[in-house]
């Protein structure tokens, strides 16, 4: 009997630490991006997401994040405007991007983390390295990579702007 | 002083190259395809054909300008305006029905028809959240929701019926081009709305209605069948894109650009029916571009065109 109690209460203190959710808001984790065109660039993000870090044994496991588009924003008012409008990412039609992984691999910096990205109605699966640290009950998450706009429909304007967008994803949460 | 004039220009004109582009690839093929088919059509078949080749051209003049420009997917998905060409099409085809022998009450059933279901497509259901003039109070949900989709159905059949029945009774282009123009003005209020893609959007319809009525201006042919598609398109798209873009200017800018169809069908209707010679062309002309020039005026106050959008 107690042999079983204390199985159990093994078990039960455990679980915590084999799966550990964090939540990731718009405070502790920031999503940026910097468009390029010939002779300039412009940057920018979004304020406003909601998600999960699931932590286990230590790796990070599963994310899930949901952005609020209408949280976008950029380094000039009317190019916001711009933005949201149905020539980008048309906010209205589409009040929120996500992104779900489907698989963390190790990689010989940190890790590949592997996904379906779900932005302006259209979902594609995508993969970007990331380095990950999990310490004092702090997730530090950092990445930087691509993504090519026309994949997620946006290809009004072609050649004007560069098909290549470059995201940064800073993640820093308890 | 020049100087002044020059920075009030450039804050309000597109960059070169975006012009240049929307020249290029939106306004030249679609006003040439429809003007090279529809004068084809009457050299070839004889000015019996005009009605059906003018109605032809404007959806030849849309797909090809589209092809080019990829302002619409071919195939709705998601967003309501994706559904316009399809509307724009059967615009077109019940402006076709309607001319051949379909009796009056029966052309106003095609007309509201095609304007409701257009309503039910296009007017957003949460249209009194960013336009309070239409109100979600008692007795909801008739103010928020029917309200918008009557108004809408009869801004359709309205314009609809009186830029078709002024074009009819003034065979040639004149009125054709004077449309044009209004859905060109109403293009530019897009732009000061910040969408290209909506700004194309009138471009389109508005450069094959140009190629269409500069041949009926030589050939002084009813091209009344070019203009429904063009009656649905711009009230349908300044709904739009007052509803999906972000921008300082005011519901009334975007009404005001809409308005030309509605406003030119007055000259069917008596004491201005029985004007003639410059009396009418002046009555035309302000009906047709009165509404746009004020509209033009308070988007070119309210906002800026400035380059740094991209």
């Amino acid at each position: 009997m107690r042999m079983l109690f204390a199985a159990v209460a093994a078990a039960a203190l455990a679980v915590p630490a084999l799966a550990d959710d964090v939540k990731l808001t718009g405070e502790n984790t920031k999503v940026t991006w910097v468009g390029t065109k010939p002779g300039g660039k412009h940057e920018g993000g979004f304020k406003a997401l909601t998600g999960t870090a699931t932590v286990s044994g230590g790796e990070l496991a599963k994310v899930e994040v949901e952005i609020d588009t209408e949280s976008l924003y950029a380094d000039d008012p009317k190019l916001t405007a711009h933005l949201k409008s149905p020539d980008f990412f048309g906010v209205k039609n589409n009040p929120k991007a996500k992104f779900v992984s489907t698989k963390i691999e190790k990689a010989d910096k940190g890790v590949t983390i592997t996904g379906d990205l779900t932005l302006n109605g259209k979902t594609k699966t995508i993969s970007f390295p990331a380095t990950v640290s999990h310490a004092g009950g702090t997730l530090k998450v950092d990445s930087a990579f691509a993504i090519d706009k026309r994949d997620f429909g946006m290809t009004y304007g072609g050649g004007k702007i560069d098909d290549q967008v470059a995201i940064k994803v800073a993640v820093e949460a308890k | 002083m020049w100087s002044e004039w020059r920075a009030t220009i450039f804050r309000h004109t597109p960059p070169t190259e975006e012009l240049l582009g929307a020249g290029q690839y939106a306004i030249a093929p679609a006003a040439g395809s429809a003007l090279v088919l529809f004068a084809l059509a009457l050299l070839i078949l004889g000015k019996r054909v005009a009605l059906p080749a003018a109605a032809l051209a404007m959806v030849v003049g849309f797909g090809v300008a589209n092809y080019f420009r990829r302002v619409f997917p071919w195939w709705p998905s998601g967003a309501s305006w994706h559904w316009l060409p399809l509307l724009f099409l059967l615009a077109q085809i019940d402006g076709l029905l309607g001319q051949s022998g379909t009796p009056g009450w029966g052309r106003w059933r095609l007309r509201l028809g095609l304007g409701l279901v257009a309503a039910l497509v296009l007017v957003p259901a949460d249209l009194h959240h960013k336009w309070p003039a239409v109100m979600a109070g008692w007795p909801y949900p008739f103010h928020a929701r029917a309200w918008p989709l009557v108004a809408f159905t009869l801004a359709v059949a309205l314009g609809w019926a009186g830029s078709e029945a002024v074009t009819r009774q003034s065979p040639g282009g004149t009125v054709g081009i004077g449309l044009a123009l209004a859905v060109f003005g109403a293009g530019f209020v897009m732009a000061h709305a910040h969408s290209a893609r909506f700004a194309d959007a009138l471009s389109i319809p508005a450069a094959a209605l140009l190629g269409v009525s500069l041949v009926a201006l030589f050939a002084k042919v009813d091209v009344g069948t070019a203009v429904p598609g063009v009656a649905l398109m711009l009230p349908s798209i300044l709904l739009v894109g007052f509803y999906e873009t972000f921008n300082d200017l005011p519901w009334y800018a975007f009404l005001l650009a809409g308005l030309p169809p509605v406003t030119v069908g007055l000259l069917a209707l008596p004491p201005l029916s029985r004007l003639t010679g410059f009396g009418r062309s002046l009555a035309f002309w302000a009906l047709c571009l009165g509404p746009t020039v004020a509209a033009v005026v308070i988007a070119v106050r309210a906002e800026t065109l400035l380059s740094e959008e991209w």
